[in-house]
């Protein structure tokens, strides 16, 4: 029996080559974008989950209650005591990255990009399975254990077990012991690692580093993540009291700090908010990316059953004459849907043809690599498989059983209606598609504007003309190169600061009492610029003054604060006040201290001229050419060894909304996406709907109607569908993107011409499709378009 | 083998009824070959519908093999046409995507045939039409008559005790008209009850008996005298 449908219906789709061209097409291009997209969604939800005890596996967080911060950094000396007294952990280890690794070999250095500093435990806790001595391996402080991977690129075919390895950690030589190899951690682990040495080594190289002398035992020395393996038995909850007793050893009788527990699962999605939380990702992305998909899906199936319940008037008579020979309404409905999946599953190879050739672009478009993770693999094909099922199944479903229910008589008698009711689902159909589209594009032109917006609002500082060079860490001749290009006639300006403006990340914070109130703690933050700074960046200054030396005493004890600060901390006529050590000279217009992202928050600004790591210099519009040279060449007398950094505002601003940027492009992708896949469908429904009614044209033309008219009663009703859904797609369109403007504290407006435009493009394509057949159709031959029946 | 009691088919349009059939009283005996004649628009084609359980009545009763068909449900309908009843219609109506073997073929699918089976069935009567070399080709490859004999192949090949053939000759020119009135005529003879709808005179000679439909009203039913 299968066999009779499939050769009915392969055959009735060599006939229909265009239509099934045209579905072919729109099918497998929305399968290939959804099938790239779930490769990343279904990446970054895989993550960690190849740790089969991942329930039992937590990382402890340590949350500051003074700043209200949370962190995954904890002290070492936090899993000694989480082992002495923590009977329901059954082990814990501190990890840390080692910086920058490479393994020296004949005389060869060899990057290591993942190597880890961490205690035996780690194996356990993990549940990694390595060769070698299975406690303690990595007690010694010279030991090392190697990855698989990494053991087969230093020692192809040898057993590295007892040898030595040099290696140079940050540019230091280092000799170690290679006790063991472990299996390689799957990719998509929070823990990534080439090769785990021991943590004694690092803690040594600490506290010589930073000159902190018990670094090993200080409650304050924050280097480690520490993870730990619960017992099957104990539940997180079970480890506050003991933890809250251990603040109170730790940090004193009233902690400002707190441990708290944080499952693995959690750790690579749910970590928002936790500083130096390593790789995390971005569920923000993964629901808008899934989004887009199900979007895309959404039009190719109506596509699918637009096209199909359109082009099927042809396959009624076999229907009809199925039904004479004994079917029944199930098997016409089974015969019908069994099809549209066979059609699915023919579309899948190409689909999965196309998904491959679009990786690379899509790639750049997300800005990660796409990997296929091979303990994914059978997610993948599931999915894949799934989907496309689903697709031909939810799209054969309204064919089929509209299909199935027409009376036989009619049409056997030829005149089976296509009825009025489903060209109004047709109608619907093609409208949802339309307001899919519209949508994306007037996303897109939304998240462009914002991007643009935030490119261009002016921050209270000049964002143009402005050149930032970095000065790297402890250069100790910035001033003398401030200088030497301030002689130059086309710079206007130039002063450093700790940082280039607007400050992507939160800077020092620290809190002041209230000035009304001094139980009241505000929290502020701080910066330090040089004498020049805030006239070269040309921040305004509303009373008092801005640093100068004719005043001697500026540095570390004089402070301009900012409006948002003179208003938080309830200072009135602030000139000359007391603040913290030190007193108010000035008070700064607010400006954008950080990207549009937050508010403007209470800010201090102390002036050093130790603090330069970043130099701002204002030069005359249009002299950049020029100047460059000059000022590396200055740059080249004061750091001959250094590379020359530097990136105009404008070039920074583009880098700090990249996420904005890359967002919209995404969208606008998947808009054209939408709008070509609509467009087949619309195309391949004209064709036919002419085709069907070339006798009433053929009449209307022997009756008198120009063929203007003909080709406008096409276009109007078109353009009609067109105006409906792209004023449908506006309350959505409004209703998301205010939702993802609230991610700024500084927006655009969502203005009228963006759904204008979104208007026009859909107007355009649509009516271009349609014009083309309704106007060959117009010019047809009334005789011969008579004779056709 | 058929019986209609005051047969009734009617459309109602707002405040007018529009009678197709009125009152039709038939019964057709098993191994007979009956015409229905008339002239265009006299319920002819509605009422063969009737018979062959595509159309239903408005009023009225109707046994086939004394089972009163007027109540009987869509799914028994279903088993009716896998097993009792063929039909062959003006325009063929062939299956354009499949050939003339699988044309052939299809009633048996949804008789659950096994494949063996339905070849030896389908190559039996392919042979009997002598249609064996034509068996791979389509149905735009043939002629009219060739195209109606496929019709007539598939409408016999479960073995129908039934065949209801509506103006089986009327896109055909009066040759291939005849050969398959011929071939009607011996399936008859071979005891298939056949019910026809035509316009040709000569053609219903080669039936058992005539009705003569006019308005929806049976006007004369008689028997054939000089069967052809």
């Amino acid at each position: 029996m299968l066999k009779n449908y499939l050769t009915s219906a392969l055959r009735f789709l060599q006939r229909n080559k265009l239509f099934a061209g045209i579905n072919i097409l729109g099918l497998s291009l929305a399968l290939a974008a959804s099938f790239i997209i779930l490769l990343f969604v279904i990446n970054e939800l895989s993550y960690n989950t190849n740790f089969k005890n991942r329930k039992q596996i937590y990382r402890v967080l340590e949350h500051s209650v003074e700043y209200k911060r949370t962190s995954a950094h904890t002290p070492y000396i936090l899993s000694k005591n989480i082992t002495d007294e923590f009977p329901q952990v059954k082990h814990v280890a501190s990890v840390s990255g080692a910086g920058r690794f490479s393994v020296k070999l004949n005389d060869e250095l060899i990057p290591v990009p993942n190597a880890m500093s961490a205690n035996s435990d780690i194996f356990k806790i993990f549940n990694i399975p390595f060769v070698g001595q299975q406690n303690n391996i990595l007690d010694e402080p010279n030991s090392i254990v190697l990855s698989r991977n990494l053991t087969q690129k230093l020692f192809p075919g040898e057993d590295p077990i007892g040898r030595k390895l040099i290696t140079q950690i940050n540019e230091k030589e280092e000799i170690f012991v290679v006790k063991g190899i472990f299996n390689d951690i799957p990719v998509n682990s929070t823990i990534k690692a080439d090769c785990f040495f021991s943590s004694k080594y690092l803690m040594k190289r600490l506290t010589q580093g930073i000159k902190d002398e018990n670094s090993e035992t200080n409650w304050h020395s924050n280097f480690w993540m520490t993870w730990l393996l619960l017992d099957k038995n104990a539940n997180a909850a079970s480890l506050d009291e003991p933890f809250r007793a251990l603040e109170k050893k730790a940090f004193g009788a009233e902690p400002k700090y707190n441990f708290s527990l944080q499952n693995l699962s959690d750790v690579y999605l749910h970590s928002q908010g936790i500083e130096y939380s390593g790789l995390t990702g971005n569920l923000k992305n993964i629901r808008i990316f899934s989004a887009i998909a199900l979007l895309i899906i959404i039009v190719a199936a109506f596509n699918y059953v637009i096209l199909s319940t359109a082009v099927s008037t042809g396959r009624t008579k076999e229907i009809g004459i199925r039904k004479t020979s004994g079917a029944s309404v199930q098997s016409i409905r089974k015969q019908l849907l069994n099809e549209s999946i066979v059609f699915a599953m023919l579309v899948l190879p190409i689909a999965l043809f196309l998904a491959t050739l679009g990786k690379p672009y899509a790639e750049d478009l997300f800005q990660t690599k796409l990997l296929i993770v091979r303990s994914n693999i059978i997610i993948y094909i599931v999915v894949y498989v799934v989907l496309t099922l689903t697709i031909g199944l939810a799209s054969g479903l309204y064919t089929a059983s509209f299909l199935s229910k027409l009376n036989v008589i009619s049409i056997l008698k030829n005149s089976a209606q296509t009825g009025r009711r489903k060209s109004r689902v047709r109608f619907a159909l093609i409208v949802v598609q339309l307001i899919i589209f519209c949508s994306f594009v007037s996303s897109t032109l939304i998240i462009r504007s914002q991007y643009k917006y935030a490119l261009q609002k002016d921050p209270g500082y000049y964002n143009h003309d402005i050149l930032f060079i970095n000065m790297g860490r402890d250069q100790q001749n910035s001033a003398a190169f401030i200088n030497s290009i301030k002689t130059y006639p086309n710079i206007i300006s130039a002063g450093g600061s700790l940082d280039a403006l607007p400050l992507p990340y939160q800077f020092q914070h620290f809190n002041i009492e209230h000035l009304q109130d001094s139980a009241k703690k505000v929290t502020v933050e701080l910066f330090g610029v040089d004498y020049d700074f805030i006239e070269t960046m040309g921040i305004q200054i509303l009373e008092g003054r801005s640093f100068s030396h004719e005043f001697g005493s500026d540095e570390s004890s004089s402070f301009l604060i900012n409006e948002a600060a003179v208003k938080a901390l309830g200072i009135t006529e602030p000139i000359g006040k007391p603040l913290s050590d030190g007193k108010i000279i000035g008070v700064m217009k607010d400006f954008n201290f950080h990207p549009l992202y937050s508010e403007i928050p209470p800010l201090i600004v102390v002036a050093s001229d130790n603090y330069v790591s970043q130099v701002g210099v204002h030069y005359k519009p249009g002299t950049l050419e020029d100047l460059l040279p000059l000022i590396k060449s200055e740059w080249e007398k004061i750091a001959p060894t250094q590379p020359f950094n530097y990136k105009t505002i404008e070039e920074f601003l583009k880098e700090i909304y990249i996420n904005e940027k890359n967002l919209s492009v995404i969208i606008s992708v998947f808009a054209l996406f939408s709008l070509l896949i609509a467009s087949f469908g619309l195309f391949g429904l004209t064709l036919f709907m002419v085709k069907n009614q070339t006798k009433e044209i053929g009449i209307k033309k022997v009756i008198g109607s120009s063929e203007k008219m003909i080709v406008f009663s096409f276009l109007r009703k078109n353009l009609f569908m067109v105006a409906l859904a792209s004023f449908l797609s506006i309350p959505p369109t409004i209703f998301i993107m205010n939702r993802w403007l609230s991610n700024f504290s500084f927006k655009t407006n969502i203005e009228w011409w963006v759904f204008a435009l979104a208007f026009v493009t859909a107007a355009l394509v649509v009516l271009g499709t349609v014009f083309y057949h309704s106007f060959r159709a117009s010019r047809v031959n009334p005789v011969k378009a008579l004779r056709y029946e | 083998m058929i019986q209609l009691k005051k047969i009734d088919k009617y459309y109602d349009a707002k405040f007018q009824r529009t009678f197709i059939l009125k009152g039709v009283n038939l019964e057709v005996k098993q191994g007979e070959f009956v015409t229905i004649m008339g002239p265009s628009g006299a319920g002819k084609s509605t009422l063969l519908n009737i018979i062959g359980l595509l159309d239903e009545p408005s009023a009225g009763e109707y046994y086939f093999w004394d089972e009163p068909a007027h109540k009987i449900k869509e799914k028994q309908k279903v088993q009716y046409h896998r097993s009792h009843i063929g039909f062959i219609f003006q325009a063929f109506h062939l299956i354009d995507e499949l050939n003339v073997y699988e044309n052939i073929e299809t009633p048996l699918v949804y008789r659950s045939v096994k494949g063996k089976e339905r070849k030896a069935m389908v190559a039996d009567l392919l042979d009997r039409f002598n249609m064996v070399a034509k068996k791979d080709l389509f149905p735009s490859q043939l002629s009219g008559g060739q195209q109606q004999l496929v019709a007539i192949a598939r409408a016999i090949i479960g073995s129908p005790k039934l065949l209801l053939a509506d103006e089986p000759t009327g896109n055909l020119h009066s040759e291939q008209g005849e050969m398959i009135m011929k071939l009607l005529k011996k399936l008859n003879e071979e005891g298939m009850t056949i019910i026809q709808v035509t316009h040709n005179e000569d053609f219903a000679q080669y039936g058992t008996r005539v009705v003569k439909l006019i308005d929806g009203l049976i006007r004369e039913d008689y028997q054939v005298e000089n069967r052809k």
